[in-house]
Parts: structure tokens; C-alpha cells; sequence
């Protein structure tokens, strides 16, 4: 069984905290990589920068997207982790404050595979969380990594 | 007429001409007396028969058109008649004068005949006279010789000398003697008046000699013409015997008479210029003749034969010969002279005779001729006459009946009346069925009392100036009896109603073209009037180009006077330059285009550019017949529309600014709402997360008091949360981009009244959608809409047992207003106005929860669509929304 890995990539430190409270709260993963911009964000998934050398086995089974983002902004990073084979396939769940429909549709058009808008009620976004991990954890099945078979 | 005078001068010729040709004739007082009466009675009976067939043909052709079919009958017959009538009685007079001709000539001609005949016997009784005298002169002369002889002495010397003188002597008794001698018994001439002595010749074998020396009884002897043996000369020898006292034949006397002479004789005698006197002897020989021809003297005329027949039987007559000498015809008579062997012939020239009688006759033909001439003229003037009138009355039977049809059944209205009284003598049945009047009406009246009043004096001037020979075309003003005037147009004619003088008229009713022609005199003056004050120029071509109509507008442009435009072509009022310049338009609208087209006036007093249309007017066949010419003044509008060009481009130039500065201030609020969006919320969701977290780690130190804070602080943070939601709804409202398509508003409200059944199912409603209002509008906005007035009827009316809720449609001046109404908590009216402002709420968050962002989004939507809303309600009863969608 692998390991399942979350990657957040999100800037504020509040949301941060809330969010990672929210996932251990609900015992949904061993480990969870959090990116605070665009660009970390994006040599964590290439494994370069920072984090040249890193293991296949930390490749993030969901990535927690935050649009609003220093240096490279989420939809950016969306688009270029889909031109990437090793992030081509792997689920994206955008996490933001805004319900602009611009922000939703860009979002899918770029490849978001689910867009959830963090609640205000801190138990709404608890059960969201909750739902989001359960989901993409533990029922949903990920995609193979096609970039090894070819 | 022409008739008449020439009657009057060919009678004048006539009677004239016979009375000279009288004066002329030779005759008797008596007779002329008898000629003169005849010939008066004559003239008279001719002058009556002629005017009594000329009244009569007069009196029947006026009379025609009216007789009764009897008197046409009468008259047919009679004019059949009347021609072979006249021409008879032409014929007879002709032949009569013509008889009375020949008589005249052959009676004449006898009379001058026998008149010339007893001239003859007169002539020759004188000649025979004369002749007798100079005979008897010259045998007395030469007894008195032989008795004068006796008594000269025989043998005295101067004997033959005394002789001789003596015969000289005696001979001058004799006027046509040449020569008296004397001859013995021998035969001897012894003596001679014209020698001395005498000339010795044999003269023995004379017949005077031998007669008288044979019949001592014979007497006077006279011989035939002899030629003289001395001196050659022709003579006729009258002898006597020479006696002696004893009566003893000595000889003979002998008378030398020259023929020529005896001829001059007869030269006092008239007998014209062919006249012929002739002297014979009994047995023929010719002595003398009148007028002298030497060569026939002494010819014998024994053929002749009134010597041979006549003579022997009568010693005087009268025969007509032709002349033996020149072959003239003549009328003659004969004598024979008394006691000697003499007869004596007078004859004058037949033609002569007959010259003052052919000269006569020739007058009295001529006369006859003129007679005869102007008999057959006057008849054949009155058979044509009478010719025409039976023709005319050939017809009148029928045409009588066709006469009466017409003035009867004539469509228009038609009378008579006595151009003397006025009376009506006759009206047709249409003018009593026109006129109102009754036949009887028509009788009472005159023609003045078909007229107004005022008409009177002109209908009275009208008749006292009338022709009566003439037609005559009137236009008058006719009233019926119900009072209408009717304009009538009038023909009338000259007619003979019996003996009185009277018109026919026959009048038709112009009144709807007289009207017309008002009402299209006033519409052209209203035409000219409206176009000479309309500021446009109006005119009419004809398709010959030439103006027919323009109006002041012409003459205030090109100053040109409007009289000079008519009837001339455009060519020579525009001049060729512009003629050439709007030929193509000209061509274009003759081909039956209408043309438009803007261009500055050419040959306008000022600078004016106007819009000219020149529209086709086609006649009935469908060609084009002429155009009109339309153009209004466009300077002013082309300065307006340099002006708003220019104003434009700095518009444009203007908004293109403005836009900038907009779209500048729109990523501006993109921006600052995507802040909003996302920025606001973040704080917080901290807030409200953190506070949760205190409560969840934190909940034994907190203590009641401190817990109930927090709980506060969440619920204060979350209800933050709402109003940014309910702000950016209301932003994105503003923001979003619009299409306005066809929304079905029943739809929507039945899928929205679903949703909130299903999130609260235990309500206990009415709802109320009215079906198929369909608008044009935004579909997104139109939810957005019905989702807040829904969701507000939904929200107030919570506290209610049984909730009504209905959507529907009114249409209020023209206007389809919808209204959303509830019978919720509803509202005091005096707070209407503040319903709709962001944040207004008319309601605590403890009664009804809400941000009061609702209504305010619904005015937003409302307004962008250009409509409007309003409300109507009352506390505790509801409320009512009410919103136009523009357009």
C-alpha cells in the first residue's frame, strides 16, 4: 500500500492551520506536503528546486489547490501540472474562497478535477474536508502512473 | 328668292323686248292694241300661277316636320302632281310663244311678201307710165317731124339744112334720143340730126324701114336694138312713116333712142340695191334693163315664162323668178304698156324684201328665246323645289312617327314655346319627369317661370336679341318644381309651331359637370395655393419636357417669373449646361423610375443645395406622360449635418476616452471584487475556524460565559460571510454581460418554488404560477430575480398557517407588469421607498433572517432591463412586488 500524500498548496498561514486541523481531525492521511506558493508548489510536483531527489513515493495521491497564490497563482499551476506526464493524470481538487464563476470555469477548463469553495462556518468546511479526504483517499481510485509504463 | 329676282328681270326683258319688237312691226295700231292686251293677260296669269306655287311650296316645307299623316298623304299626292303640272303648263307656254313665233315670222313674211308683190305692180304701173310717156313723146315727136316736113319748101338750097336743124331741134325734145333721121323710099338716109348732110347708107333692109314701107297702117314702129351702120352705136329705132301730103310713103322717121338712156329712165324708181326694171318687147326681146349690162341688151327673154303664159292672158302680173340676168331671186310683176309692143318687168330683190323682216324676226326670236329661256328656269326651279319637298314628304310618314319618338322618348328634356307670349306650347315626357311640373303646369306657364328671379332680366334680354333663323347654345340656371336649380346647357332652335313663331329647346343637365368643374377650379386654386406656400419647390413636365405647371418656389429660387416657365421646354429654361447635367435623371424618370437625388440648385440667385425627387406620371395606357418635380430646400440640413459630423468624430473621440476610463475603473472593481471574494472571507473563516477550534480544546478553561462569546463571534463572522456572498451577488449582477432572449418566467418560478418545497417540506403553501409568460430578458438574471422575490414571499410568509404565494402577469397601459404576491408579514407603505436600497430591511434578523442585499438585486436586475419595480403592502396582510421588463 502506498503511501498517501497530500500536497496543499496554500499561502495563508490561518487557512493552513485550519485546513491541516481539519485532516488530522479526520484521521485521513500520513502525510501532508504543504506548498505556500505557486512556484513551491510546482517543484514539489516535478520534484526539482527544492525538492530535487524526492521520492516517486511522496508523489501526492490529491492535491489541495489554492487559486490566489504568490509568485505562480493556482490556475497556473493547474495548467502546468497537466502538461507535465507525471502530474498529467493526478487529481486536483481546487480549495478556494472565491465562487466566481471566471474562477470555476477557468478551474476545470484547466483540468481541476472537483472545486470546492472553503465555508465560512468553520464546521461547514470541517464536514468539507472531511467529505474531500474520503473521497479522493480513500474511495476514489488513483490514476496508474502511465509515465513509468511508457 | 333668287327665284323671285330672277322672275322680275327676265319678265322686265320680256315685256320690254315685246313692246320694242312692236314698236318695230309694221302693223296696225289695232293689233298692236291686241298684241299688248294678250301679252299683259299673258304676264299676269304667269306671275299669279308662280307665286301661288311658290307660296304654296313655302308653306308646305315650313310646315313639314308637323303635318298630320293625312295632310302628308294630300301632299304627296299633290306634289307628284304639281311637278308634271308645272312642267305642262312650262311646256304649253313654251310651245305657245314659240307658235306665236311662227305665226309671227310666216304672217310676216306673206304680208311682206304681198307688200313687196303690190310694190312691183305699183312700180310697174309707173314704169309702164313713163314709158307710154316717153313713147307717145317720141311719136308725136315724129308725126310733128313729117307734118313740119311737109311744110318745108322742096326745092329750096337751104332745104337740107333746115331739115336738119329742125331734127336737131326735135331731138332735143326727146331725152334719150341720141339721133333723129330720116330715110326715103329707098332706104336711103337723107336726113340726119347728128350729120349734115347725112351718111349715105343702105338702110333698106331695117325692119322700120320695111315695116313701114310694107303697112302704109303700121304706125309707130319699135325695133329691136340695132347697131348704127355709120357710127357703130347701139339703138332701138322708133319709126314712123314719111308721108306725103298725099299720104304717099317717102320714107321713114326713124327716133334713135339709146337703151342705156331709156334705162336711166328708171334710175328714180326705188328699187333697192338688188332691184331689177327691165324694158322688152313683146316677143321678149330686151330693150333695157335697170341696171344697165351692155351685153344682154337686145337678148331675147321669149323663154321667160309668164311672156308665154301670163301675157297672152293678162296685160299685167306678178310672178316670182330668178333673174335671167344675175340669177337673183326676185318678186316681179309685168305690164304690158299700152298701145305699144311693150311690156314692161319690175322686180325686186326677195332677200331685200325680206331683210327688215328677217331683222324683225331675228328680235322676236331672241325675245322668245329670253321668254322661253327664263319659263324653263322658273320650271326647273320649281320641280326641284317641289322635287326636294317630295322627298322630304316621301319620308315624313315615318319620319313623323320617328319625330314624335324623339321629342317623346328623348332623354333629355325638350320644349316648345311661343317666342311671342313664352308660353310652353309643347314638353316632352322627360322634362315633366325632370322638372316635377305636370303637363298641366307646363301649360299655365312661360319659360320665365322655370328660371330664379334673378335670371329674369338676362332670359329677357336673351329673347329680344334672339334670331329667329338661328340656333342658338345657351347655359342657364333651370328650377324644378321642388325648388332645385340645376345648371343646363341649352340648344335652341328655330321652329314653326302652326302660325306662330316659336323655339324649340332641348336642355341637358350640367349641373354635376358644373360642379365638377367648381370643385376642380377650387382644388386647383387650393393645389396652387398650398404649393405656393409649401417651402418646396413643386412643378410639372410634361413628356415632352416642357413645364406645365410650377409653383412660387420656382421664381423665389432661380427668379425667374413663373409665366416664363409654361409652355417652354427645360432645355431652354435651364439652359443646356444643367439640362445636361440631369439629363440621366430626366431619362430615368421618363423611363417611369421615381428619382431622388441631392445636388446643389444650378442657376440658383443664392447657393442652395436641395433634394430633388422627380416622380413619373402615367397617362391611362400606362406610359409616361410627364413627371413631377419635387425638391425641398437642404442647405441648412447639409450645414447641421457638417456640424453633427464634426460633433460626432469628437463624440467618438470622446467615448473612445470615456471607454478607456471605464474599462480602466471595471478591472478595477474585477479586481477589488475578486479581493472581496476571496480576501474578506479568509479573515473570517480564521475567525470562525479558530473559534471553533477554542471551543473544541479549549471548552473546560472557557467556562459558560466565555463559550457563549465565542459562539457570538462565529455566528457574528459567518453572518459576514453572508453579507460579502449577498454584496458579490449583487456586484456580479451589475457586472455580468446580458442577452436579452425569449424566458419563460413560469418555468423558472415552478423549478425555484420546487427547490424550496423540497427544502421545507412541511410548509403548508398556495402557490399560484400564472402559465406561459414568456419575456425577453436574461435568462440568468430572470432566475436570480424570481430566486430573491421568491425566496422573500417564501421567507415572509413562514409564519403563516396557510401561505399564498402567487406569480402572475397584468397588462396596465400597454405594459405587461408582473407582480409576485404573498399574504406574508408585509410592510408599512411609508417605508416603500427604502424596500430596494442595499442593506434596507424593514424587518429584525431575529423575525425574519435576511441581509436586506434581496430587493436591491432585484431593482439592479429590474433597471438593467430598463424596466422598473415597486411595492405595494400592509403590515400583517402582505406584500406585493410589482416589475416592468422594458422592451
Amino acid at each position: 500500500m502506498d503511501q498517501k500524500t497530500i500536497l496543499l498548496v496554500e499561502d495563508n498561514a490561518d487557512d493552513e492551520a485550519l485546513t491541516l486541523r481539519a485532516i488530522r481531525k479526520h484521521n485521513i492521511a500520513s502525510e501532508v506536503m504543504v506548498a505556500r506558493d505557486g512556484a513551491e508548489a510546482l517543484e514539489y510536483l516535478f520534484a526539482e528546486g527544492r525538492y530535487v531527489g524526492r521520492v516517486e513515493a511522496h508523489d501526492p495521491t490529491v492535491v489541495l489547490l489554492d487559486l490566489k497564490l504568490p509568485k505562480v497563482d493556482g490556475i497556473e499551476v493547474l495548467r502546468r501540472a497537466r502538461t507535465h506526464p507525471r502530474t498529467r493524470l493526478l487529481p486536483v481538487v481546487v480549495l478556494t474562497s472565491s465562487k466566481e464563476e471566471q474562477d470555476i470555469l477557468n478551474s476545470y477548463s484547466s483540468g481541476a478535477n472537483s472545486y470546492i469553495r472553503k465555508p465560512v462556518d468553520y464546521d461547514k468546511f470541517m464536514a468539507a474536508v472531511g467529505s474531500l479526504g474520503m473521497y479522493w483517499l480513500l474511495l476514489n481510485e488513483r490514476p496508474p502512473r502511465t509515465e513509468r509504463r511508457t | 328668292m333668287l327665284g323671285a329676282v330672277l322672275y322680275l328681270v327676265f319678265g322686265a326683258i320680256w315685256v320690254i323686248g315685246t313692246d320694242v319688237l312692236l314698236d318695230l312691226m309694221p302693223v296696225d295700231a289695232g293689233r298692236i292694241a291686241a298684241y299688248q292686251t294678250g301679252k299683259g293677260l299673258l304676264f299676269v296669269l304667269i306671275t299669279a300661277s308662280l307665286f301661288f306655287l311658290a307660296l304654296r311650296a313655302r308653306r308646305r316645307a315650313t310646315d313639314a316636320p308637323f303635318v298630320d299623316s293625312i295632310d302628308v298623304a294630300a301632299t304627296r299626292f299633290g306634289t307628284g302632281r304639281m311637278i308634271y303640272t308645272v312642267m305642262a303648263a312650262g311646256l304649253i307656254l313654251i310651245a305657245g310663244a314659240i307658235a306665236v313665233l311662227a305665226y309671227d315670222i310666216w304672217s310676216e313674211r306673206e304680208q311682206t311678201k304681198a307688200s313687196a308683190e303690190r310694190n312691183t305692180q305699183n312700180l310697174a304701173q309707173v314704169i309702164e307710165a313713163q314709158t307710154l310717156h316717153v313713147f307717145r313723146a317720141t311719136d308725136i315727136t315724129l308725126a310733128d317731124i313729117n307734118d313740119a316736113l311737109k311744110l318745108i319748101d322742096a326745092t329750096g338750097t337751104d332745104r337740107d339744112r333746115r331739115i336738119h336743124a329742125l331734127l336737131q331741134q326735135r331731138l332735143r325734145s326727146l331725152p334719150f334720143g341720141s339721133a333723129i333721121f330720116i330715110v326715103d323710099k329707098n332706104g336711103i338716109p337723107v336726113h340726119d340730126s347728128s350729120a349734115l348732110p347725112a351718111k349715105r347708107v343702105d338702110l333698106s333692109d331695117r325692119l322700120y324701114f320695111t315695116s313701114q314701107r310694107d303697112d302704109p297702117e303700121h304706125g309707130l314702129h319699135i325695133s329691136a336694138p340695132l347697131v348704127n351702120r355709120s357710127a357703130g352705136e347701139r339703138f332701138i329705132g322708133i319709126s314712123r312713116a314719111w308721108t306725103g301730103d298725099d299720104g304717099g310713103f317717102l320714107g321713114v322717121i326713124v327716133a334713135a333712142l339709146e337703151p342705156e338712156q331709156i334705162a336711166k329712165l328708171y334710175h328714180s324708181i326705188d328699187i333697192g340695191n338688188r332691184g331689177a326694171v327691165s324694158l322688152l318687147l313683146r316677143d321678149g326681146t330686151l330693150l333695157a334693163h335697170v341696171p344697165h349690162v351692155e351685153s344682154v341688151i337686145g337678148t331675147s327673154f321669149s323663154d321667160q315664162s309668164f311672156l308665154n303664159d301670163r301675157l297672152p292672158r293678162s296685160e299685167a302680173g306678178t310672178f316670182r323668178a330668178l333673174g335671167r340676168v344675175d340669177a337673183l331671186r326676185r318678186i316681179s310683176s309685168y305690164r304690158a304698156v299700152a298701145g305699144l309692143p311693150l311690156v314692161v318687168v319690175v322686180g325686186l330683190n326677195e332677200t331685200e324684201v325680206l331683210s327688215d323682216w328677217l331683222h324683225r324676226t331675228q328680235v322676236d326670236g331672241f325675245a322668245t328665246l329670253v321668254f322661253v329661256l327664263s319659263v324653263i328656269f322658273l320650271v326647273a326651279l320649281l320641280v326641284a323645289q317641289l322635287r326636294q319637298r317630295d322627298l322630304l314628304t316621301e319620308t315624313l310618314g315615318e319620319s313623323e312617327f320617328r319625330y314624335r319618338h324623339l321629342f317623346e322618348s328623348n332623354p333629355h328634356p325638350i320644349w316648345i314655346y311661343d317666342l311671342k307670349t313664352l308660353k310652353f306650347l309643347a314638353v316632352n315626357q322627360t322634362a315633366v319627369e325632370d322638372y316635377g311640373y305636370t303637363r298641366a303646369d307646363f301649360d299655365s306657364m312661360t319659360i320665365r317661370d322655370i328660371r330664379p328671379s334673378a335670371d329674369i332680366p338676362r332670359l329677357e334680354q336673351f329673347i329680344r336679341q334672339i334670331d329667329s333663323d338661328r340656333h342658338e347654345r345657351s347655359a342657364w340656371r333651370h328650377r324644378k318644381k321642388d325648388g332645385t336649380i340645376i345648371d343646363v346647357e341649352i340648344v335652341s332652335l328655330p321652329f314653326k309651331f302652326g302660325d306662330k313663331s316659336a323655339r324649340l329647346v332641348l336642355a341637358s343637365d350640367v349641373t354635376d359637370r358644373v360642379r365638377t368643374e367648381r370643385a376642380l377650379r377650387d382644388s386647383e386654386e387650393r393645389l396652387r395655393t398650398v404649393t405656393d406656400n409649401v417651402p418646396a419647390l413643386i412643378g410639372y413636365v410634361d413628356s415632352a419636357l416642357r413645364y406645365r405647371y410650377v409653383n412660387k418656389v420656382y421664381e423665389e429660387w432661380y427668379g425667374v417669373p413663373m409665366a416664363n416657365y409654361i409652355g417652354r421646354t427645360m432645355q431652354e429654361v435651364i439652359g443646356e449646361e444643367w439640362y445636361l447635367r440631369t439629363r440621366p435623371q430626366l431619362e430615368a424618370v421618363l423611363a417611369g423610375h421615381t428619382v431622388t437625388t441631392e445636388r446643389r440648385a444650378g442657376r440658383s440667385i443664392v447657393e442652395r443645395y436641395a433634394r430633388f425627387t422627380y416622380a413619373p406620371h402615367f397617362g391611362n395606357d400606362g406610359k409616361v406622360i410627364g413627371f413631377y418635380v419635387m425638391a425641398y430646400d437642404i442647405t441648412e440640413r447639409r450645414k447641421a449635418e457638417e456640424a453633427i459630423h464634426e460633433l460626432n468624430v469628437e463624440l467618438e473621440r470622446r467615448v473612445l476616452e470615456r471607454t478607456a476610463q471605464l474599462e480602466a475603473a471595471n478591472r478595477e472593481l474585477e479586481a477589488f471584487s475578486y479581493s472581496v471574494s476571496h480576501d474578506l472571507r479568509a479573515p473570517l473563516r480564521s475567525i470562525d475556524g479558530f473559534s471553533k477550534a477554542l471551543l473544541e480544546d479549549y471548552l473546560p478553561k472557557l467556562g459558560d460565559e466565555g463559550k457563549d462569546f465565542l459562539h457570538r463571534i462565529r455566528n457574528a463572522s459567518q453572518r459576514m460571510g453572508e453579507l460579502i456572498d449577498d454584496l458579490l451577488a449583487l456586484s456580479r449582477v451589475t457586472r455580468s454581460e446580458m442577452a436579452r432572449v425569449p424566458v419563460d418566467l413560469s418555468m423558472i418560478a415552478g423549478k425555484i418554488t420546487e427547490e424550496l418545497r423540497r427544502a421545507e417540506p412541511q410548509r403548508i403553501l398556495e402557490i399560484a404560477i400564472a402559465p406561459g409568460m414568456i419575456t425577453n430578458a436574461d435568462p440568468n438574471l430572470m432566475r436570480v430575480l424570481l430566486e430573491n422575490l421568491l425566496d422573500n414571499a417564501w421567507k415572509f410568509t413562514s409564519r403563516r398557517e396557510l401561505a399564498k404565494i402567487e406569480l402572475g402577469m397584468t397588462e396596465k397601459d400597454g405594459e405587461k407588469v408582473y407582480f409576485v404576491r404573498d399574504n406574508g408579514a408585509g410592510f408599512n407603505m411609508a417605508y416603500a421607498d427604502k424596500l430596494f436600497g442595499a442593506f434596507q430591511r424593514l424587518h429584525s434578523a431575529q423575525e425574519f433572517a435576511g441581509t436586506g442585499i434581496g430587493l436591491a438585486t432585484v431593482n439592479r436586475i429590474v433597471l438593467r432591463h430598463g424596466g422598473r419595480v415597486w411595492a405595494e403592502g400592509e403590515v400583517d396582510v402582505g406584500a406585493t412586488i410589482f416589475f416592468v421588463l422594458a422592451g
